[in-house]
Order: C-alpha cells, then sequence, then structure tokens
C-alpha cells in the first residue's frame, strides 16, 4: 500500500489533532450541563487576593460551618491524599461530611462524591474549666477541598464586578460559591459562581 | 561539509606540487564534492520577518484578548494551529524542507498552546503532565507525517516536560515510569534510520532524563535503577559506537550521549543505600578510564570528556571515602597508577608488535 505523500500526512494528521481538540471541548460542555449540581462555598486564595488578571483565583471551604473538627479522611499535609470527597447537603449548598480513598467508603459517607482531596489544618482549642484544669479539643480551623479547580476565567469587566463586591469584606466570602457539575465519574467540572446572591455562569460567549 | 572541501583543496595543491596528483584533475575532483545547502541572507531576514509578523499578530490578539468571543477565540487558536501546518504541507510539497520544518515546529508549539488556552478559555481543569504530554504526542505524530527530525525533538521536549511535572501518580495513585522510557528509544531509532543528529542529540539527553522517571517507580531502590540504567546506557552506546563506521554521524551522537549517561548513572548509584564507599569509587575511576582510552581510541571527543569529568568525579568521591586517611588514599591512588601504567604499556607492546 502507497503512503500519502508528505502534504497530505501533515494536513491529516492537523484535521485529526484540530478535531480532537473541539471533540474535547464538545464533550466537556455535554458533561458540564449533563452532571450533578452542586454549590460549594469558596473564600479568597491567599497572599492575594480573589483577583488576579482576567481571572478569580478561589479556595473551596471545606471546613464545617458550626465550627466542628476536621471531617473524617482529612488530611493535614496531603502527601498521599484520599481520592474521594463525600458531600452532603446543608440549605442550598453542599458542605464537606468526608474523605476516603474509594468511591464505596465516601459514599456512605454523603449524598455526593467527588474525585479530590480534602485538607484540614486542625488547630487545638484550648478552655480553662471552673477547676483551673485545660481541656484541650482538635477543632476544624482551616480546611480546604481539591478539586482541580481553583479559578474561573472571567472578561475584564466581569472581573472587575467581582473584585468590587469581595474586595475587603470578610463576610462576602461566606456568600460566595463555586457552582460545579458532577459526572457520573465523581468529576467535578465548574459551571460557575454565585456571589451575593448573583451568579456568573460560563457560557460560550 | 565546507570544511573538508577547503582541507581538500589545500591538500589537493600539496599532491599536485608533490605530483601525486595531476594538476587537471583538480577542478574535477573538486566539483565532486557536493557544497552544502546554506540559508542565503534574503532566505534568512525573510525567517526573521515572518517570525516578527506572528509575534506581532500574537501581541495584538493578547492586547485584545478578553474582548473577543470564547468561540472566536478558540476558532482564531486553530486557525494558527491549522495555518502554521498548512503552511508546513504547503512548504512540504514545494520542495522547501527546511521551510516544511520550521512551519511544522510552530504548529507543534502552537498545538501545546493551544490545548492550554483551550483550557483557559472553556475553563475546562486538567492536568498539566497529561497537557504537556498530549502536546508531546501530538507533535510527535507531526513529525512522523511530515518526516520531520526538527519536530520530534520539540515532541521530546514536551514529553520530557510532562513526564518532569506533577507527582508522576496515576489516577490509579501509583507511580509510573516517564513516557521517556519509551520515547528517547523510539527517537534514537528514528534519528539514526532518518540520519539526524538533531534528534540523536535530543534522544541522547532524553534517556539520561528518563532514568530520572524511574526512581519513584522502584522507590527506595536507587542504586538498582541507576546500576541498571548505567548497563542499559552502556549497551546502547556500544551499539551506537558499531554503527558510526557506516558514515552515520547521528550514532556517534548517541555515542557520545550514551556514554555520557552511562558513566553518570554508575556514579550516581552511589547516593543508594547498599552502594557507597571505595569499592564503588574505585570501580567508577576504573570505569572512567577505560572510557577515556575508548574515547581516544575512537577519537571520539565527547566520549574522551566523559571519562575525563568521570574520572574528576571518582576521584573525589574515592577522597572522600578515604577521608583523611592519606596513606591510604596514596596506596589506592598508586595502585591505580601501576595498573594505568601496565595497561599503557601492555597496548604500546600489543600496537609495535
Amino acid at each position: 500500500m502507497m503512503l500519502p505523500a508528505p502534504p497530505a500526512r501533515i494536513l491529516a494528521v492537523a484535521i485529526l489533532l484540530a478535531a480532537m481538540l473541539c471533540g474535547l471541548v464538545i464533550r466537556e460542555g455535554v458533561a458540564r450541563a449533563g452532571g450533578e449540581e452542586i454549590r460549594l462555598a469558596i473564600t479568597g486564595y491567599d497572599p492575594r487576593s480573589l483577583l488576579s488578571g482576567h481571572h478569580v483565583r478561589f479556595q473551596i471551604r471545606g471546613d464545617d460551618p458550626t465550627g466542628a473538627a476536621c471531617a473524617p479522611g482529612s488530611e493535614r499535609i496531603a502527601v498521599a491524599p484520599k481520592r474521594w470527597v463525600a458531600l452532603r447537603r446543608q440549605g442550598e449548598a453542599h458542605v464537606v461530611s468526608g474523605a476516603a480513598d474509594s468511591r464505596a467508603e465516601a459514599a456512605a459517607m454523603g449524598e455526593v462524591v467527588v474525585r479530590g482531596s480534602l485538607n484540614c489544618m486542625s488547630a487545638m482549642d484550648e478552655t480553662v474549666l471552673p477547676d483551673g484544669a485545660v481541656r484541650r479539643e482538635s477543632v476544624s480551623r482551616l480546611a480546604s477541598i481539591d478539586l482541580g479547580v481553583d479559578r474561573i476565567h472571567l472578561d475584564q469587566a466581569q472581573a472587575q464586578v467581582l473584585e468590587r463586591r469581595l474586595q475587603g469584606r470578610e463576610e462576602a466570602a461566606a456568600r460566595a460559591f463555586a457552582v460545579f457539575s458532577v459526572d457520573d465519574g465523581g468529576k467535578a467540572r465548574l459551571k460557575g459562581l454565585i456571589v451575593e446572591g448573583r451568579r456568573y455562569d460560563l457560557d460560550w460567549w | 561539509m565546507a570544511d573538508y572541501r577547503e582541507r581538500l583543496a589545500r591538500d589537493l595543491d600539496r599532491w599536485i606540487a608533490a605530483r601525486l596528483v595531476p594538476a587537471e584533475n583538480r577542478a574535477a575532483i573538486l566539483e565532486s564534492v557536493a557544497e552544502p545547502r546554506r540559508l542565503d541572507a534574503a532566505t534568512a531576514l525573510a525567517i526573521v520577518g515572518g517570525l516578527l509578523a506572528g509575534a506581532a499578530v500574537i501581541a495584538f490578539v493578547a492586547a485584545n484578548w478578553s474582548e473577543i468571543p470564547r468561540l472566536a477565540r478558540f476558532t482564531l487558536v486553530l486557525a494558527a494551529f491549522l495555518g502554521a501546518a498548512g503552511g508546513a504541507a504547503w512548504a512540504s510539497g514545494r520542495g522547501r524542507p527546511v521551510l516544511s520544518q520550521v512551519l511544522l515546529c510552530v504548529a507543534a508549539m502552537v498545538f501545546a498552546a493551544a490545548i492550554g488556552l483551550t483550557g483557559q478559555i472553556f475553563d475546562i481543569a486538567g492536568d498539566a503532565k497529561a497537557a504537556l504530554r498530549g502536546a508531546g504526542l501530538a507533535a510527535a505524530l507531526l513529525a512522523l507525517a511530515g518526516g520531520a527530525p526538527w519536530v520530534g525533538v520539540v515532541a521530546l521536549v514536551f514529553t520530557g516536560l510532562g513526564d518532569l511535572s506533577g507527582s508522576g501518580r496515576g489516577d490509579d495513585g501509583q507511580i509510573w515510569p516517564g513516557w521517556l522510557v519509551v520515547a528517547a528509544p523510539l527517537a534514537a531509532a528514528t534519528a539514526l534510520a532518518g540520519r539526524s543528529s538533531a534528534l540523536a542529540h535530543a534522544a541522547g539527553i532524553g534517556a539520561f532524563v528518563a532514568v530520572f522517571t524511574l526512581q519513584g517507580f522502584v522507590a527506595g531502590r536507587t542504586e538498582v535503577v541507576f546500576l541498571s540504567a548505567a548497563a542499559v546506557l552502556g549497551a546502547g552506546a556500544a551499539v551506537a559506537r558499531a554503527l558510526r563506521p557506516r558514515g552515520q554521524a547521528p550514532a556517534g551522537v548517541l555515542y557520545g550521549w550514551l556514554a555520557w549517561g552511562g558513566l553518570a548513572c554508575f556514579g550516581l548509584a552511589r547516593f543508594g543505600d547498599g552502594l557507597s564507599g571505595v569499592g564503588h569509587s574505585a570501580a567508577w575511576m576504573a570505569l572512567s578510564v577505560a572510557v577515556i582510552v575508548l574515547g581516544r581510541h575512537d577519537r571520539h571527543a565527547p566520549v574522551t570528556a566523559a571519562g575525563v569529568v568521570g574520572l574528576i568525579a571518582a576521584g573525589a568521591s574515592l577522597l572522600h571515602d578515604l577521608g583523611v586517611d592519606l596513606m591510604l588514599a596514596a596506596g589506592v591512588f598508586g595502585l591505580g597508577s601501576l595498573v594505568a601504567l601496565a595497561v599503557a604499556f601492555a597496548l604500546r607492546r600489543r600496537r609495535t608488535s
């Protein structure tokens, strides 16, 4: 069998690669639209503010708003982190309920399981009891979920709007959510952000 | 080639003066040596102009990037890639291999950028390792399609960057060897088949870098990894050395890099828990001396240099192993000197007889 000439081969490979890139975009778009939607609270990412250039960088909060200790399975130092995070619904959003090595273990901890890791920097809370004794207990102080997504790219105008809404307002962080779509395989894809009740969705335009 | 032609002209004048060659044959002999193809000033300026125009377009698009709708941005990225690849196909069809290879390299790099930009445009989260390896695979496909070894170099660079980025863990949490373990030997074979020295350089370096991707895979057995790698690279150097007499310039390039890599791996094996001390350093020195002898015998400067550097490193390592016991150091170095002199004497006698 005769091989096609180099120009034809180059064009064929180039078209194939371009088609694969288009296929990736379409597949991601379909998966994003078809997955289960969840909302997770986010906060700014130190040492910078939430905004940098035309993307907004965020950290997904993994701490329990009630101040409970680190969720089961969370890692203090993520050397070989658990690969599944369990979430449970709390109001209009989801909060973390644990992490595990297997999907089945994680599924037993929460309603939604997603691929990722849970890092929790626990702190010792000291209370002086009436008899003078000191009671120490581990409490969750700073916890975050890593789902492989930590930024959303927006146009400059949208980014500046977010900056004005979020800058220097600690309480605003509690009202900021990232909206994800979780597919059957547990992969989370970012759909948008909700800041102070206003939703910023990713679209084709 | 130009050097050879000039040297031949000088030699011919000398041979004609000595009446070894008839003077009337001078021009015919010189004409039989082909002049290598060179880039003329106009072509060089055209290439620079093309690159500057590309930079201007990129800067203009970057300045207005956020104003452009997402789909239009994606279309722009695809158009840039297809434009470069189409230009390469056109140049290949017109018998302009240099231009075709340059444009294919540009296309491969634009595709790598396209993977990152597509992720940014549509907020598709991905693994940097997978993206770089994908770019490497795409470049390898373009290299094979166009028969373009320079693009093969680009493919190896992206593959190597992918191997070295991230933790090395797969989706299953396991650490796997880098893709270079397979890609570097394939590139070496392609370099030999396509007679490309550029690809041979990249393959030789890639083979050495590939060794470092094996460390996590064979955790805790550093000496086993490096000694095995030294043996494999040494065997590769021997094969490349055997191919040199057949006029294979890339084989010479591979011979040099693999000799460097093999000797370096042998030295690095001492960082494992199970192998260190005087024995290893002495063996390293002996191996380095053997490489120097081989390099001198083959008149291969990089191989000789590998041996010299290895000898210095092994000597320093030996001194470190012996501590401050100067009498012991004097004994070891004296013994080494006697062995070297004895081997040199034996070689000289064999040559004389």
